[in-house]
């Protein structure tokens, strides 16, 4: 297994311990030198059961509590999108590094405003988009750096999956614009988002579509947008929750010589001859990737190599691989199809 | 009255040859006539597929007292004039896709057909697919449930000598455009066969590897009259042809359909595919001349018959309205309403 210990100890604060924690949380576990010390959640109960694990000091039920202690040197943020601006923000001013979970946040003004708070007080801010470590995204960067696809023509991200009405009902923050801030695509969606413009670059230009088709929640369970990108690149995404029918999601980038799909950790490459070849790395990692219908499945492998980047940073006083200017891409993306909404191409 | 058509075609290019093939699994006409400017191609085809005169010219055709129809297959920018030449003499005209490179030219098209009670068919041989078929029964029988979105994909290889040899491609005023209205417009008509109208669409096209005027790389996002929402994917310049596909999602199922297989992706999980020149123990060549053939022969039954034909104009005037809706939304960067004249 890869290297799992720090330089030095590091003590993590944690805000929000749902379902995304319950996998950070156990992360932490894996690495030698990082320990959790403080856990809050306004759901008590929750910030309980993932500290259990962990002999935390700090167990509470407001999140100031980990921002405020002393001997916290980051937090790690893991609530409702629509918190992400103002928790984050709360933890830079109590000088906390911040590794917040995708996406950066609900609004580009608020994505800026803690970037820009990060840089001014020397802190570092990490976003969560794990998938950036896995395998086969770093093999998928190789190749088109390395010219093997040729010049990069198109890409696409398809993500058709399906969340039933209770997903939507009994979470409390899904389904709206102030806390999920989006549905399908930002929720669901935003990893290969953020692979793609990872390997194909900055989208200039958006046209997109979205709309709740089944369920009754005010936002997407349904886009569709079509866009070009800086390099005259050109794209397509379709996102829902809406389909029984569902599918692996899927990146693919179509370059003059070749093309790459992404599906979580399998690469496939179609050669310019027309041959496929599949490399299965979570199966090499002995892991199942995780699955549309069963995320809690999702192997730890890429969440592991995020936690050590982003410790990393702080020891070694460098930027984190996923900071907040990389992570902003994508939300951009994603705000644009919703601005977009059927009636005018939006500018980047 | 001869219960078999007699039909010419204009042009004996690549597209005249899959033509005669179709002609010979249709029971009901016969190609008497045949025209190219290059009579020598004319005579080449002729020789191949027993059709007994060549001229050099369409109006030659025109004039040919036996001649019911003429199936045009020349240069898009030629389809407007040769079709209102061909119906100003009365004859029937079964066009190659795209109809016209303009929606004004092929709205000229349709009004002079009528005014003369003459068949106007429209040559998207696709709709007759096996797999085309299916899917419509599945949708109409509600088998995906709602629909929610089609993506169109067409990943061609279309490398130099496709557009040297034939010297009215990838020009704008002779092709008229390339990946969407010469390659992507099968699955766009198809989509729209299967969805319904589209009502505005914004995309983005480009030559990003070919040195010409017309786009080997175009996208789209478009949206159905009825909430469905469309993609369009479409480059004709990538050395890995990953070929064209309509997968259309519903709310209980998907199904990605091609010219020869269809695979149902079913709610629950499991996958059923289809391969169509596999169940009638033929090759995807020849499948796709039973396509022809029986649009060839719905076209010569609609004559004899004095109906209309399975593709109307209107009907085939529907891709072509969206295409260029997506032209005119590339070059002004603007989202354009989709006006479909109403079906005839
Ligand atoms: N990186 C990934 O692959 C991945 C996977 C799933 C979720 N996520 C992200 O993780 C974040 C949380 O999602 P989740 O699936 O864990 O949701 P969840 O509903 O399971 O957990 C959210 C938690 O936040 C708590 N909370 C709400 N308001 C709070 C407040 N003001 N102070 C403290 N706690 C508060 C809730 O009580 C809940 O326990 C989201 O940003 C989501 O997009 C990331």
């Amino acid at each position: 297994m890869e290297s799992r210990k720090l330089a030095r100890n590091l003590k993590a604060g944690m805000i929000g311990a749902g379902s995304s924690a319950t996998n950070i949380a156990a992360t932490i576990a894996t690495i030698e030198n990082l320990s959790l010390v403080a856990i809050a959640d306004k759901n008590i109960d929750a910030a309980k059961k993932i500290a259990a694990g962990h002999d935390s000091k700090i167990v509470s039920d407001d999140y100031k509590d980990v921002c405020d202690d002393e001997s916290v040197d980051f937090v790690i943020i893991s609530v409702p999108h629509g918190l992400h601006h103002e928790i984050t923000m709360y933890a830079l001013k109590h000088g906390k590094h911040v590794l917040v979970e995708k996406p950066i946040a609900t609004k580009i003004e608020d994505a800026e405003e803690m970037i820009d708070t990060a840089r001014k007080k020397n802190l570092k801010l990490g976003v969560h988009f794990q998938c950036r470590f896995f395998d086969a995204v770093q093999e998928a960067k190789k190749l088109i750096d390395g010219g093997k696809l040729g010049k990069i023509l198109q890409a696409n991200v398809s993500v058709m999956w399906y969340r039933d009405d209770d997903y939507y009902q009994k979470s409390g923050w899904r389904g709206t614009w102030v806390l999920e801030g989006g549905g399908s695509l930002i929720n669901q969606a935003i990893h290969p988002v953020d692979e793609m413009v990872h390997l194909v670059g900055s989208v200039k230009t958006l046209f997109g579509l979205w709309d709740h088709a089944i369920h009754d929640i005010e936002v997407d369970d349904l886009t569709a947008a079509a866009f070009q990108f800086e390099n005259g690149a050109f794209g397509t995404l379709q996102t829902s929750t809406a389909t029984k029918a569902a599918f692996p999601a899927k990146l693919t980038i179509f370059g003059s010589e070749g093309a790459i799909q992404i599906d979580g950790n399998i690469l496939t490459i179609h050669d310019a001859d027309g041959k496929e070849k599949v490399i299965d790395y979570a199966a090499k990692h002995g892991g199942q990737v995780g699955s549309a219908k069963d995320p809690s499945k999702f192997s730890l492998l890429a969440h592991g190599r995020m936690m050590m980047d982003f410790c990393n940073a702080i020891i070694e006083d460098r930027e984190p691989v996923v900071n907040g200017e990389a992570a902003l891409e994508s939300l951009k993306v994603v705000r644009a199809v919703y601005e977009s909404n059927g009636e005018k191409i939006i500018t980047l | 009255m001869d219960s078999r058509a007699r039909l010419a075609i204009a042009g004996a290019g690549w597209s005249a040859r899959n033509i005669a093939r179709g002609v010979e699994k249709a029971a009901n006409l016969d190609i008497i006539a045949i025209s190219n400017h290059d009579i020598v191609k004319a005579r080449n085809l002729a020789r191949e597929f027993s059709i007994p005169t060549t001229v050099d010219s369409h109006l030659d055709l025109c004039v040919m007292k036996d001649v019911e129809g003429i199936i045009i297959s020349l240069p898009h920018r030629l389809h407007h004039p040769v079709a209102l030449d061909a119906l100003e003499h009365g004859k029937h005209v079964l066009v190659e896709k795209p109809i016209a490179t303009s929606t004004n030219d092929a709205r000229e098209m349709i009004q002079e057909a009528s005014r003369r009670n003459l068949v106007l068919g429209v040559y998207h041989q696709n709709r007759f697919n096996d797999s085309t078929l299916l899917a419509k029964q599945m949708i109409d029988s509600g088998k995906l449930g709602k629909l929610l979105l089609a993506k169109i994909e067409v990943y061609l290889k279309r490398d130099g000598g496709y557009f040297t040899e034939s010297k009215w491609r990838g020009r704008l005023n002779m092709e008229g455009g390339s990946a969407l209205i010469n390659q992507a417009i099968h699955d766009i008509d198809l989509a729209l066969h299967l969805i319904g109208d589209v009502d505005l669409v914004a995309g983005f096209q480009s030559h990003l590897m070919h040195d010409i005027e017309t786009e080997d790389n175009a996208v789209a996002a478009f949206k159905f009259t009825n909430g469905a929402f469309g993609t369009i994917q479409a480059s004709i310049s990538v050395k890995t042809p990953m070929g064209t596909s309509l997968t259309i999602h519903g709310t209980r199922g998907a199904i990605e359909i091609r010219k020869d297989s269809l695979i149902f992706f079913k709610g629950d999980g499991n996958i059923d595919r289809r391969d169509f020149a596999g169940e009638r123990g033929i090759s995807s060549k020849e499948l796709k001349i039973l396509s022809h053939g029986r649009l060839l022969q719905d076209f010569s039954n609609a004559i004899k018959e004095g109906r209309a034909p399975a593709i109307t104009g209107t009907d085939g005037t529907r891709a072509l309205e969206l295409i260029e809706s997506i032209y005119t939304s590339a070059r002004k960067s603007t989202v354009m309403g989709v006006n479909h004249a109403r079906a005839s």
